[in-house]
C-alpha cells in the first residue's frame, strides 16, 4: 500500500466529504465566474470593436420619430421602415464639413410563400458607400457582383447557394465575418440588386410604400475639424425630421452597457476571489485546529514539519484543482449555450474573441482557483508545520 | 547501550511560577530491558518520556542513542530516528481518523518510503488480538482497541526502542495483562522498552524500576 503525502491528503479529504464538497463548490463557483465573466467581458469588448470598425460613419440621419433606433440600426442591424426628406442626400454631399455621404435604404422580407425567409435587407450604393464595402471587400475583394447578395455570418444560406425573394433566385456571393450583432442575419444588396428585388415584388403583386429614391438612412464621414453642431445647425434649418447622431451618441448607451457588465463581472470575480481565500484560510485553519491531535501523530511516527505542511498543501491543492476543474466545465456549460440568449435579451454586441485568447481564459480561470486553496493554506500549513507534538497529546489529557 | 539521559532539566511556567516537570534526570535504557518508570499524574514522567523519545526537546542535558545526541539533529534527522529507531506509544489513543487501523499501523512505514509492510502490520495486530478490525476505523473502536493500535504502529518498523505511556491506562485487566506481556516479550527479543505506569503489573514484568516524584527520578 503506497501512503505517500498525496494518497494521504486524498484520503483524508474523500474521507471529510462535507468540508470536502464545502471548499469545492466554493472554488468551482470562483472559476465559474472567472471563465463566464472572463469570456463575456472580452466577448462584450469583441463585438464593440468590430461593430466599431465596421461602422466608419461619423454621424448618421435617420427620419425623427422612425422607429429606427441608433443602436438598433448598428449594432443590431434593425431595419423597420422610415424614409428621410428628399434632397438631404444632395444638401449632406454638398455641404462644406461632410467628406462623405452614402445613402442606405432598409426593408425586411416577408417569411411568406413568396420568400425564402424573413430577412432584413440593408440597401447600400456601391458608388458613395464607405461602410459596408470595406467590409465586404474582406471576403469578397473584387466587388459586389451585380444581381448578387452578400449575405451575414449567421445567415443559413444552404447548398445551393442562394436566396429565393419573390420567387426569383438571388444568388449569394459571400458571407460576411460575424459581427456578434444582429447584422450576422441581415441581407446586404446594392442599390441595383435592391432595384431588382423590388422589380420581382411588383411581378408579383407586392407594392413598396415608398418609391426607390428615399432612404432610410443617411451615413456622413466628416472633414478634419468639422463642427458637427454647425452642420446639424443647417440641416435643421434646411429640413424637418430628421434626427442626427454623432458616432459617440450611437455608442454611448452600449458602451455604457457593456462597460456595466464588465465591471460587473470583475467585481464579481473580485468578490468571489476574497471571499474564496477568506473562506479556504477560516476553513482550513479551523479544520487543522480541529486535526491537531492528527498531525502530532504524524509528527511522533517520524513525519518531518516539511510532510505536514506538504499534506495540508496536498490536501488544499487536491480540492482546488477538482473544483476549479469543475468550475471551467460549469462555467463553459453556462457560457456558451448561453451567448445567443445574451445577444437577443441584452441587444449588445457579443463576439467570442480569438481562440488563443479563449484558451488564456480557461488557463486562468484553472490556475488562479488552483492557485487559491495553496495560498489559502500556506499560513495554516507553516502553523501545522510548527506545532508542538508533545504538548498536542497532551492537552487532551487535561 | 542504546538509549542514554544525561542530566535531563525541563522547566514550565505555570500562573507566572517556574517549576522543574524534570529535574536531573539520568537513565539508560539496554536492548533487552524493560525499564518501567512508577509515578502519580503530574510526576513528569510523560515528560521525560517525550523528551527520550525526541519530541520535546530538554532545557538542559543530553539524550543519545547509539552515542548521537538526539538534539542535536535537525528536523529531518531526528524525524528519521523518529521514524526508524524510536517506537513512541502516547499517553492519549491518537490516530489518524481517516485512515482505516491497517493504514494507521503502517503510517511509520509509508513515512519511510517502505511499500510493503502491510503484512508486517497485519501479524502485529493480529498478535494484539485486534487483526480482525484491519479495515475498520478508528472511530468504531474501543479505548482498548484503540491502545492496541498504537501499540501496533509503534512496532511496525521494529525499533530500537519502544518507548510507552501508561499504556495501560483504560485497558481493563486481561488487555493490561496482554499489554505488558508484549512489551515484555520485545524486550526478550532485545527491544530496549521503556513504560511509564502507575499499573502495579509492572514490577511483575520490568527489569528496571524507577520511581518518579516532583520531576525526580529515583531507582525503585
Amino acid at each position: 500500500m503506497n501512503l505517500n503525502t498525496t494518497k494521504i491528503a486524498f484520503l483524508n479529504s474523500w474521507r471529510s466529504p462535507f468540508r470536502s464538497i464545502g471548499l469545492l463548490v466554493l472554488i468551482a463557483v470562483f472559476s465559474t465566474v472567472i471563465l463566464a465573466g472572463g469570456l463575456f467581458s472580452l466577448s462584450l469588448d469583441q463585438g464593440l470593436s468590430v461593430v466599431g470598425s465596421r461602422l466608419g460613419a461619423d454621424v448618421i440621419l435617420i427620419p425623427s420619430g422612425s422607429d429606427i433606433e441608433k443602436n438598433g440600426l448598428f449594432l443590431q442591424g434593425d431595419t423597420k421602415q422610415n424614409f428621410l426628406p428628399q434632397d438631404l442626400l444632395k444638401f449632406v454631399q454638398s455641404h462644406s464639413g461632410v467628406d462623405q455621404a452614402t445613402p442606405q435604404h432598409y426593408f425586411t422580407t416577408l417569411g411568406t410563400s413568396c420568400c425564402e425567409k424573413k430577412v432584413s435587407v440593408i440597401g447600400f450604393d456601391p458608388k458613395s458607400d464607405f461602410v459596408i464595402l470595406p467590409w465586404i471587400r474582406q471576403v469578397l475583394t473584387k466587388g459586389v457582383p451585380a444581381g448578387s447578395l452578400v449575405v451575414g455570418s449567421d445567415l443559413q444560406i444552404g447548398s445551393k447557394n442562394s436566396i429565393r425573394f419573390f420567387d426569383q433566385e438571388f444568388p449569394v456571393a459571400a458571407q460576411l465575418e460575424p459581427v456578434g450583432n444582429k447584422l450576422d442575419q441581415a441581407v446586404f444588396a446594392t442599390t441595383e440588386t435592391v432595384a431588382q428585388i423590388r422589380a420581382a415584388a411588383e411581378k408579383k403583386g407586392y407594392h413598396f410604400v415608398s418609391d426607390e429614391s428615399e432612404v432610410s438612412a443617411i451615413l456622413l464621414k466628416l472633414k478634419k475639424g468639422a463642427d458637427v453642431n454647425q452642420l446639424s445647425q443647417d440641416i435643421h434649418f434646411e429640413f424637418d425630421g430628421v434626427q442626427i447622431f454623432e458616432r459617440k451618441d450611437m455608442f454611448g448607451t452600449i458602451e455604457k452597457t457593456v462597460h456595466l457588465f464588465q465591471r460587473v463581472s470583475w467585481i464579481l470575480a473580485g468578490f468571489f476571489l476574497v471571499i474564496a481565500i477568506v473562506a479556504l484560510s477560516v476553513s482550513f485553519s479551523v479544520s487543522a485546529n480541529a486535526r491537531k491531535k492528527e498531525f502530532a501523530v504524524i509528527r511522533v511516527v517520524g513525519g518531518t514539519r516539511k510532510k505536514l505542511r506538504r499534506i495540508v498543501i496536498a490536501e488544499a491543492a487536491l480540492v482546488s484543482s477538482v473544483g476549479a476543474l469543475v468550475g471551467t466545465l460549469f462555467g463553459s456549460l453556462v457560457f456558451f449555450p448561453f451567448r445567443v440568449w445574451i445577444v437577443d435579451v441584452f441587444e449588445v454586441p457579443f463576439l467570442l474573441p480569438p481562440i488563443l485568447t479563449i484558451v488564456g481564459v480557461y488557463v486562468v480561470a484553472l490556475i488562479v482557483p488552483f492557485a487559491v486553496g495553496p495560498l489559502a493554506a500556506s499560513r495554516v500549513a507553516f502553523r501545522v508545520g510548527n506545532l508542538d507534538a508533545y504538548q498536542v497529546l497532551r492537552e487532551g489529557e487535561r | 547501550m542504546i538509549l542514554n539521559a544525561k542530566n535531563l532539566w525541563k522547566r514550565y511556567s505555570r500562573r507566572g511560577e517556574t517549576f522543574a516537570a524534570v529535574q536531573d534526570v539520568n537513565l539508560e535504557a539496554l536492548p533487552g530491558e524493560l525499564t518501567v518508570i512508577f509515578g502519580k499524574s503530574g510526576s513528569g514522567k510523560s515528560t521525560l518520556l517525550s523528551i527520550l523519545a525526541g519530541l520535546n526537546a530538554p532545557d538542559e542535558g543530553a539524550v543519545s542513542l547509539n552515542g548521537k545526541d538526539l538534539y542535536s539533529l535537525n528536523d529531518e534527522e531526528l524525524s528519521r530516528v523518529r521514524n526508524l529507531n524510536i517506537g513512541y506509544v502516547p499517553q492519549n489513543d491518537a490516530s489518524l481518523p481517516n485512515l482505516t487501523v491497517l493504514e494507521n499501523v503502517i503510517l511509520p512505514a509509508a513515512l519511510a518510503g517502505l511499500e510493503d509492510a502491510e503484512a508486517v502490520a497485519q501479524r502485529i495486530l493480529n498478535s494484539l488480538d485486534i487483526g480482525q478490525l484491519a479495515d475498520e476505523y478508528p472511530s468504531k473502536l474501543s479505548g482498548g482497541e484503540l491502545r492496541r493500535v498504537a501499540l501496533a504502529r509503534a512496532l511496525v518498523l521494529s525499533p530500537e526502542v519502544v518507548i510507552a505511556d501508561e499504556p495501560t491506562s483504560n485497558l481493563d485487566d486481561e488487555n493490561g495483562e496482554l499489554v505488558f506481556r508484549i512489551l515484555a516479550e520485545l524486550s526478550r527479543n532485545g527491544t530496549a522498552v521503556i513504560v511509564s505506569t502507575h499499573d502495579p503489573r509492572g514490577t511483575e514484568f520490568g527489569d528496571r524500576l524507577y520511581t518518579m516524584k516532583g520531576g525526580i527520578l529515583s531507582p525503585s
